[in-house]
């Protein structure tokens, strides 16, 4: 008796192991840039940071439409925010209702949970 | 221990491994739901609705990974966007997109297979430069590693020029003391490769040209 | 007091110098490629690859058991042997090839 009950703990043991290991396979992209530099600011307005996804807008415009004309290839180099992005800079370019839609979705682009938060 | 306590840690135990069972049939059930969509798509995709193979079309997922909304980006994203959800990482894997030997989308297959047709600018009256197709030799430092073709072509689809010249890369062969060592440092080309473009570990898509005099 | 205190120090430090000293390999067989490309001899720690391998993974079928019996290059690692072998420093179980310093000492710092 004593010894079933070691193997049921021995497998169940095992059993969360892999069941942690299946269910923590994400898909992050290379590319993806989290914006926080105004975490702040975010904070304030009870926004979370910002996940940028690069493959998304790859797959829709060659890097030449943003670099170096909009975005500077840098960490830190652009200094982006929502006034900005509203009177139609950075990402306000394209997200004006015209091109693509307009800045009023904010958990679309503020969606980043850090990895540990989860 | 007495008979009873221990036929209670019995039934906790199974309880326990039914629970860990269930959750890795949830998990599995998810990704197969999130492939489904894309499967579905591969008859319908002769017809230009919403077709989620194509990828510029399907994009919205919720968290639990199911299609909320279709890629129009004029409109909110469906289901999704009602129930306060963000735009979900997930989409990457409904997206269907060729991927390279490390599970990144393999951009360069992309342009070949004409999958993808990326806008050049945002005006649309804009002439773009066509690519340039020009190869150029850099050869590796050392006797053994084979030396690299370094494709314009798929550079300047998309990129322009001013990006890497005469910033990063002075515009003449030979000239650009470059070496693996600044480059796995995020210098010369590990500026982009390994960050927004195909990883440096993938040796051999750029080193291809054997050396002739490979001694030893 | 103090001799207790030393023998525990030498009772733990003893074997962990042997190792070192025994299973650090010198690679420096193509010391003029190195040079060319910037980087110095690469130091192969043996004993740290112990501990996590059993000996029948690498040898003999990747690497002969002998000293300067083995011709690497980085042509070869980049093909998918020696140290590039499938499961090594070509995969996603260990760091990949192209971090020079950690293989290579005296890289050359960039600019």
């Amino acid at each position: 008796m004593k010894k079933a009950s070691f193997w049921i703990t021995l497998l169940t043991c095992a059993g969360i192991a892999i069941g942690l290991l299946a269910s923590g396979s994400s898909h992050a992209e290379y590319g993806d840039i989290v914006l926080n530099s105004k975490s702040e600011s975010m904070e304030k307005a009870g926004v979370k940071p910002v996940m940028f996804p690069h493959w998304f807008h790859r797959i829709r415009f060659k890097c030449k439409v943003c670099h170096e004309d909009i975005f500077i290839i840098k960490k830190g180099a652009n200094d982006i925010n929502m006034t900005k992005i509203m009177d139609g800079e950075y990402c306000g370019k394209c997200h004006n209702g015209l091109t693509a839609w307009e800045p009023l979705y904010c958990d679309r682009c503020h969606s980043y949970t850090p990895p540990t938060a989860q | 221990m007495n008979a009873s306590s221990k036929v209670d840690f019995l039934k906790v135990a199974v309880l326990f491994s039914l629970l860990i069972m269930f959750g890795f049939v949830m998990s599995i059930s998810v990704d197969a739901e999130a492939q489904q969509p894309a499967k579905k798509g591969d008859a319908a995709a002769a017809t230009k609705k919403v077709d989620p193979t194509d990828p510029t079309s399907v994009i919205y997922l919720d968290t639990a990974g199911k299609a909320a909304g279709v890629g129009d980006p004029n409109k909110p994203a469906g289901e999704a966007y009602k129930a306060g959800r963000g735009w979900h990482p997930a989409a990457l894997a409904g997206a269907n997109l060729p991927k390279d030997k490390y599970g990144l989308i393999d951009w360069a297959k992309l342009v070949r297979e004409k999958l993808v047709k990326p806008r050049h600018s945002l005006d649309p009256a804009e002439e773009e430069m066509p690519p340039l197709p020009m190869d150029v030799l850099i050869e590796a430092k050392g006797d053994f590693v084979a030396n690299v073709i370094f494709p314009h072509e798929m550079h300047t689809y998309w990129l322009k020029c001013e990006v890497c010249h005469p910033k990063i890369f002075v515009p003449s062969a030979g000239q650009n003391k470059m070496s693996m060592v600044e480059i796995a440092q995020g210098q010369w080309c590990g500026r982009c490769h390994g960050k927004v473009a195909f990883p440096l570990s993938d040796c051999k898509k750029c080193h291809t040209s054997p050396k002739k005099t490979a001694t030893k | 007091m103090l001799r207790r205190r030393l023998m525990v120090l030498m009772f733990f430090a003893a074997p962990a110098l042997s190792y070192g000293a025994v299973d650090v390999i010198t690679l420096d067989s193509k010391i003029e490629s190195m040079q060319k490309a910037g980087v110095g001899p690469v130091k192969f720690p043996h004993a740290k690859h112990q501990l996590k391998l059993k000996c029948g993974e690498c040898h003999p079928k990747i690497f002969k058991d002998a000293l300067k019996a083995n011709d690497i290059n980085m042509k070869k690692n980049m093909d998918g042997q020696a140290c590039g072998s499938a499961n090594c420093h070509n995969s996603d179980k260990t760091f990949p090839l192209f971090e020079c310093a950690k293989c290579h000492t005296n890289v050359k710092a960039g600019k």
